[in-house]
C-alpha cells in the first residue's frame, strides 16, 4: 500500500507549502488458498520510484513495505499519522497516496498470511489528518468494492464551489468479480505498468507538463481494459470511488520537472511506443497525431519500440543526466516481429533440495519373485524451478535402495541374497501452484544400477544396468519457511535383456519426501 | 541426428550385465568340491599307523587330488559371469591359462531335459589347433538343493599330452573317469583310473554315511612278481576306528584268493593283524576289529 501526496492544480492557497507522504506496500503473497503473484513487489518499487521521482514525495515521506505483513501496514500508517499532523501544525498542506499491490478476497487485505478488512482500512485512511487521501489498490481476484465504486473510463471532480480539493479517492485495478491480472512482459501488473507509464508523463493530455489524478486514471483505464481484452481470463475494469470536495484538479506527478526523459515530438507518428529496457516493457507512451508526448525516464539505455501492422519500428535510446531526448523517427529501424526486443520476463530460478524415502516395486509378480524383490529407497533431489520456463522444473536426482530377499530355483534351491541399487536421473516436471497445494507432473530418465551378492559365495556377484524412463507425479504441500512435503509416484519402464529373454517391465516407486527451497 | 544417434549408442552401452536367474542355473550344475571330496576321519598317519590304513589313506590323498585337478579346470565358471549366452547354453571363456599362457580354455555347458552337459576344452593361444582339444565331458543332474544331484565325468589326458597341452601332476595317467551321486545317503562317488600299459585300469569306490562312517574299495595293478591285481576294502565309522580287507583278485593262481586284515583304533595303530600268508605273524585281538570280527 502506499501513500502519495499531489499537488493541487489551480491551487487557491500555493503560497502555502504542500507536504506529500506516501505508503506503498507490495506482497507477493496472500496466505492459503491463493497463488502466489510473481509481481506484486516490483509494482510497489514500481510506484514508489514514480512518487519519490515524480510525486514531490521525498524519500523520508515515502515507506516502501514488501511482502510484510498487515500489522506492519497499520503501523505505517500510525507513523506517517503523526507526521500529518505534525506537518499540518506547522501549517502546511498536506497529501498522501497509499498504494497496495497484492491479493484481496472477501472483503480483506491478504498481506502473506495476515488479513485486513477493507472496510478497516477504508475508515482508517478516512481518518487521516491530510487535506487529500488517494488510495489505489492493484488487488489480484481483490472482489474490492467500494460503495459507490464506478466502473469508468474518467471521472471530472465534481463541485461548484470555488476551494482546494479535500477528501478522499479510492481507486481499484478491477472491479469485484475480476482477476488483476500480470504480465511477463511488463514484469508487472497491467493496471499499475499503465498507471506508472502515465504518472512518468504518457497520460499527461494537457500537455501541461503535469499528470493530474483523472488523468493518470483514465489513462490506466484505457490502457488496462484494452491490454487484457483478448486475455484470457477477461478484459480487466478498473473502477473508483471519489469522495472529493473542491474544484481543484489533483497532480500526482510532474514530469516537466525531470530534465530526464524522452520526447516524442507532434509530428512523428501517432500510436503506443513502448520503452524496452532489458527485455521487458518499462514504460509506454501513448502520442496522439500531431501533438507531442513525454516521458520522464531515469537517465540509461532504452529500446522505443512502435509496432506497425507488419513489422516493428525499433530504435536505441541513450538519455544522458539532464538530457531531454527527442526521438527521431528517421532513427527507427524496421524489424521483424521475431526480432520483438521484448523478451518477457525471465524470471530468476531457484533451486531446492529434496530428500525422500520410499518403496519400489516391480508389477509383474515373477520379477519381483525371482530378479528385482521390492526394496526399500531413500534418495536426495536437487531441484531447479523456473530455469527453462516458468513452473517448470529441472532435477538431478541419486536414489539409494536395498533389500534381503531369497530367490528359490526350479529345483527347489533356496538361494539367500542381498538385494541394491543404485539410480542416477534426471526430471523434468511442471508444477501447478493453487495455494500451498502444488500438483506437479512430469518424466524423468535414470540410470539403474541393479546388484545382488548372494550368500552362497561360490556364485557370482551380479549386476545389470539401464536406463529406464518414467513418468512422475505427485503432491506438494508449502509448509512454510522454505519447507515442503510431498507425497509423489513413479511409474517406469525397465528393459531386461540377460539371458537372451528381452523383456519389457514395469514398476512403481512411491515416497514421501521433505523439500526446502532455497 | 548423427548427435542423436551417438547418444542413443552411448545409453544402450551402458546397458547390460550378468543378472540371471539361468547363470546361476548353470553355475550350479557342476558338482561342489565337497561332493567330489573322501573324507576320511583322524586323516593323520603315523609312523606305526596300521599298514592297510596307510594304503587306505594314500588312496584318499590320491583320490582327492585327482579330482580337485577336475575342480581347477572349472573354477572359472564360478568365478566370472557367463561369456556367451545363447538360449540353454552358456560359455566362459577362451581363458588364459595362468601357468601355461600359451593355451587357452573354455568351459560350454549345456541345458538338457533333466541334466547339464559339460565341456572342458582347449587350445593354442597362438596357431590354434584345426578343432578344439576335448579334455572333460561331463553331465550333472541337480535335484533338491544346491549342489545336490549326480554326475558323472571323464577327463581325456592322453589326447591332451599328444598334442603339447600340459596337464600338472597327472603325467603317469591316461584318463580318468568319475560318478558321484550326493541325492540319498549313502553319498557314492566312483572314479576310474587308466594308466599308461602295461598297466591297466585302476577302479576306486567310495561311499559316505550320514553320521560320518564311510566305506572305500578299490583295485589297483601292482608290480608285485605275481601279484597283478589287488582289492582294498577299507570301513570306518565316524569316530575314526576302522577296519580293512585285502583280497589278492589277478595274479599266481596260488595266492589269488589269498587275504589279509588291518584293524586300527582312534589312533590309527593297528589292534588286530592277519594275513594269509603269514598266519603266525598274526598280531592283537580280532574282537577289537569294527564292524565284527574278520
Amino acid at each position: 500500500m502506499a501513500v502519495a501526496s499531489f499537488a493541487v492544480a489551480g491551487d487557491a492557497r500555493s503560497d502555502v507549502r504542500l507536504h506529500r507522504f506516501a505508503v506503498v506496500a507490495g506482497n507477493d503473497r496472500g496466505g492459503a488458498d491463493t497463488r502466489p503473484l510473481e509481481y506484486a513487489t516490483e509494482d510497489a518499487r514500481r510506484i514508489h520510484g514514480v512518487l519519490t521521482e515524480l510525486g514531490g514525495v521525498a524519500r523520508d515521506d515515502a515507506t516502501l513495505l514488501l511482502n510484510r505483513s498487515s500489522s506492519d501496514l497499520v503501523a505505517a500508517l500510525a507513523g506517517i499519522e503523526s507526521r500529518i499532523a505534525a506537518a499540518r501544525t506547522r501549517g502546511e498542506r498536506t497529501t498522501i497516496v497509499v498504494y497496495y499491490s497484492g491479493h484481496a478476497k472477501d472483503g480483506e487485505l491478504r498481506l502473506g498470511d495476515t488479513r485486513l478488512a477493507l472496510g478497516t482500512l477504508k475508515a482508517r485512511l478516512q481518518k487521516l489528518p491530510a487535506e487529500v487521501v488517494v488510495g489505489i489498490f492493484d488487488s489480484c481476484r481483490s472482489g474490492v468494492r467500494f460503495k459507490g465504486a464506478v466502473k469508468g473510463p474518467a471521472f471530472e471532480i465534481q463541485n461548484s464551489v470555488a476551494e482546494d480539493a479535500r477528501g478522499v479517492v479510492f481507486l481499484s485495478s478491477s472491479s469485484a468479480d475480476e482477476d488483476a491480472q500480470e504480465s511477463d512482459d511488463i514484469r508487472g501488473s497491467y493496471f499499475s505498468h499503465h498507471l506508472a507509464s502515465g504518472l512518468r508523463g504518457s497520460a499527461d493530455r494537457s500537455g501541461d507538463g503535469r499528470v493530474t489524478l483523472s488523468e493518470a486514471y483514465s489513462y490506466a483505464y484505457s490502457r488496462t481494459v484494452a491490454d487484457t481484452a483478448e486475455s484470457a481470463a477477461g478484459a480487466q475494469h478498473p473502477t473508483f470511488d471519489i469522495g472529493l470536495k473542491g474544484n481543484g484538479e489533483l497532480v500526482l506527478t510532474e514530469p516537466v520537472t525531470r530534465r530526464e526523459g524522452l520526447r516524442v515530438p507532434g509530428p512523428a507518428p501517432g500510436g503506443t511506443y513502448y520503452v524496452v529496457q532489458s527485455g521487458f516493457i518499462a514504460a509506454e507512451l501513448v502520442k496522439p497525431d500531431n501533438e507531442e508526448r513525454r516521458l520522464a525516464l531515469a537517465p540509461g539505455r532504452y529500446l522505443v519500440k512502435r509496432r506497425l501492422p507488419d513489422r516493428l519500428r525499433v530504435g536505441e535510446v541513450r538519455i544522458a543526466v539532464g538530457q531531454l531526448v527527442t526521438l527521431d523517427e528517421a532513427a527507427l529501424k524496421d524489424v521483424p516481429f521475431s526480432d520483438d526486443p521484448v523478451k518477457g520476463a525471465s524470471r530468476d530460478a531457484s533451486m531446492g533440495l529434496t530428500a525422500a524415502a520410499g518403496f519400489q516395486s516391480f508389477f509383474d509378480e515373477q520379477t519381483r519373485n525371482s530378479l528385482f524383490p521390492p526394496a526399500g529407497l531413500i534418495g536426495i533431489e536437487l531441484q531447479i524451478r523456473d530455469f527453462f520456463r516458468r513452473g517448470w522444473v529441472v532435477s538431478a536426482d541419486l536414489t539409494l535402495g536395498g533389500t534381503r530377499a531369497t530367490l528359490v530355483r526350479p529345483d527347489d534351491s533356496a538361494l539367500p541374497y542381498r538385494f541394491s541399487e543404485v539410480g542416477l536421473g534426471g526430471s523434468l516436471f511442471t508444477e501447478w501452484h493453487h495455494g500451498n497445494l502444488i500438483p506437479f507432473m512430469g518424466g524423468r530418465v535414470a540410470l539403474m544400477v541393479m546388484h545382488r551378492e548372494f550368500e552362497t559365495k561360490t556364485i557370482p556377484k551380479q549386476d545389470f544396468s539401464t536406463f529406464s524412463p518414467s513418468f512422475i507425479g505427485g503432491l506438494r504441500y508449502r509448509l512454510g519457511s522454505g519447507f515442503s512435503a510431498q507425497v509423489r509416484g513413479r511409474i517406469g519402464y525397465f528393459f531386461y535383456n540377460v539371458d537372451h529373454k528381452e523383456r519389457s517391465l514395469g514398476y512403481l516407486e512411491l515416497a514421501t519426501a521433505v523439500s526446502y527451497d532455497f | 541426428m548423427m548427435k542423436c544417434l551417438l547418444a542413443l549408442s552411448l545409453l544402450v552401452g551402458a546397458c547390460g550385465g550378468n543378472y540371471s536367474n539361468e547363470d546361476i542355473d548353470f553355475q550350479l550344475a557342476l558338482p561342489e568340491r565337497q561332493e567330489l571330496t573322501v573324507k576320511l576321519p583322524n586323516a593323520v598317519q603315523l609312523e606305526d599307523s596300521a599298514e592297510y590304513y596307510k594304503w587306505t589313506r594314500g588312496t584318499v590323498v590320491t583320490f582327492n587330488y585327482m579330482t580337485a585337478a577336475f575342480l581347477g579346470l572349472i573354477d572359472a565358471v564360478r568365478a566370472y559371469p557367463a561369456t556367451e549366452r545363447h538360449p540353454g547354453v552358456r560359455v566362459w571363456g577362451p581363458f588364459a591359462n595362468d601357468k601355461h599362457p600359451a593355451w587357452v580354455v573354455r568351459v560350454t555347458i549345456i541345458q538338457g531335459e533333466q541334466k547339464f552337459l559339460y565341456l572342458v576344452e582347449y587350445n593354442r593361444a597362438k596357431n590354434p589347433l584345426r578343432e578344439w582339444g576335448k579334455l572333460i565331458t561331463g553331465e550333472y543332474s541337480p535335484r533338491g538343493g544346491v549342489r545336490r544331484g549326480a554326475g558323472s565325468f571323464d577327463l581325456f589326458l592322453l589326447p591332451a599330452r599328444e598334442v603339447g597341452y600340459p596337464i600338472d601332476g597327472l603325467d603317469d595317467i591316461d584318463e580318468l573317469h568319475i560318478q558321484h551321486q550326493t541325492l540319498a545317503y549313502p553319498v557314492t562317488l566312483s572314479m576310474q583310473i587308466g594308466y599308461p600299459a602295461p598297466r591297466t585300469m585302476a577302479s576306486y569306490d567310495y561311499s559316505e554315511n550320514m553320521d560320518g562312517s564311510g566305506a572305500m574299495r578299490f583295485k589297483f595293478p601292482t608290480d608285485s612278481p605275481g601279484l597283478s591285481e589287488l582289492e582294498l576294502r577299507s570301513q570306518w565309522k565316524g569316530s575314526g576306528i576302522g577296519r580293512a580287507d585285502a583280497t589278492v583278485t589277478r595274479g599266481n593262481p596260488l595266492v589269488v584268493g589269498w587275504k589279509g586284515v588291518d584293524c586300527w583304533g582312534l589312533d590309527t595303530r593297528a589292534t588286530y593283524k592277519h594275513r594269509d600268508w603269514e598266519p603266525a605273524k598274526d598280531t592283537g585281538d580280532p574282537s577289537s576289529c569294527a564292524f565284527g570280527p574278520p
